[in-house]
């Protein structure tokens, strides 16, 4: 025995005409089957219509706003490991390529002999800077060197700072959105 | 939505948290409602609602102002509790973790409390057994009363498949039901029974 449509109406009276509605009872008259799931419906629908509204604990917004918290600092540190591991991959991947290159162009014993090269050019360059610093020192009076040293701790140290707040502002990039808007 | 709550988003659109603390003042106990009725457990309960308002703060700039903002919450809400049903696809069910639960008189009346929490963990159970969509479906059908094209929109489904849906979850609430009822009926009349027999 067929029991559609009147499965469907029974489960949802909206939209139904008087004449839906007549065969419906009609119908519910003869099928037992279709008489037990209407009252069991009747039953659910009766305590849907009965619903409650569940509350959270209170303090729910006090909660939300420490979790806000802890999540931009988990965000901060997500983003500083991030672009660590950018630096680091990008570090590796230009060492990669410049052995690459080296094997490709040269031998190793022509590294050797660059590298000897490269070490006594270094030594004989610092040589000659210790020395024009010393002449230097020598020939200028001392108020002029003390300016001069003063001047160079302050470039130092606000390129320093400078340095530092990029990369504060770099590693939050992304946490503090909404306040660029 | 009104004025004030425009101007809230528009504040935590500038950089402004309290703002959004009042959004989250304002809508928690639907969200909250949602993801209890969702997951059957206070505590899983109040980590959605937490991450909805979490997802909902971080997606704001993404938001549709034409889109009312209750629904655009409540999806967020409904699409997390669905994924996490997915994860764990066997329903826990904690019957010790009652929330507060509005009641229409606050007059003591201890039969009256028992046979409340007796049925809110029978719709409980109804609802557990049925799927994460489903669930959700019913859930936005009778507690928030949407229309089916609400639920749509909320549930990213079509009007159709909201609509068998919603067929398919009533008959199963029908079904159950009854074995919910023998259930229950059973522990009742053993603790009843005589002793001596």
């Amino acid at each position: 025995m067929s029991h559609q449509p009147f499965e469907t109406w029974i489960l949802d009276h909206a939209g139904l005409s008087m004449a839906d509605r007549r065969a419906l009872q009609e119908h519910l008259d003869t099928c037992q089957q279709c008489q037990r799931l209407q009252r069991q419906w009747e039953s659910v629908h009766q305590e849907l219509r009965a619903r409650r509204m569940a509350a959270p604990a209170p303090g729910f917004t006090q909660r939300w706003m420490s979790g806000l918290a802890e999540r931009r600092a988990q965000e901060q540190r997500k983003q500083a490991w991030r672009i660590f591991g950018i630096f680091l991959g990008g570090s590796f991947l230009i060492l990669l390529l410049l052995a690459g290159y080296l094997m490709a162009t040269s031998s190793p014993a022509d590294w050797l002999t660059a590298a000897v090269r490269a070490a006594s050019s270094t030594a004989a360059i610092l040589n000659l800077c210790v020395y024009a610093v010393r002449t230097w020192l020598s020939n200028t009076p001392l108020a002029v060197n003390l300016a001069l040293w003063i001047y160079l701790m302050i470039a130092l140290c606000l390129m320093s700072l400078a340095w530092v707040l990029i990369v504060w502002r770099t590693s939050i990039v992304g946490v503090f959105k909404h306040e660029t808007h | 939505m009104s004025d004030l709550q425009v101007e809230w988003l528009e504040q935590t659109l500038g950089g402004d948290e309290t703002a959004f603390a009042n959004i989250v003042e304002t809508y928690q106990r639907p969200v909250y409602n949602l993801c209890y009725r969702m997951l059957g457990d206070a505590v899983e309960a109040e980590d959605a609602a937490q991450e909805t308002f979490w997802r909902a703060y971080q997606a704001l700039d993404r938001y549709d102002p034409k889109r009312p903002f209750p629904t655009w919450l409540l999806s967020i809400a409904a699409h997390y509790c669905i994924d996490q049903q997915r994860k764990r696809r066997i329903p826990i069910l904690s019957m010790d973790l009652l929330p507060e639960e509005d009641a229409p008189d606050s007059a003591p009346n201890p039969e009256r409390v028992v046979s409340e929490l007796e049925e809110t963990s029978q719709m409980r159970r109804l609802l557990s057994r049925l799927g994460p969509q489903d669930r959700a479906a019913v859930i936005l059908r009778y507690w928030y009363e949407f229309s089916e094209e609400e639920i749509a929109r909320t549930l990213s489904l079509t009007v159709s498949a909201v609509k068998s849906r919603l067929h398919r979850a009533r008959k199963e609430l029908a079904q159950n039901w009854r074995e919910t009822q023998v259930k229950n009926a059973l522990p009742e009349r053993r603790k009843n029974e005589s002793p001596a027999i």
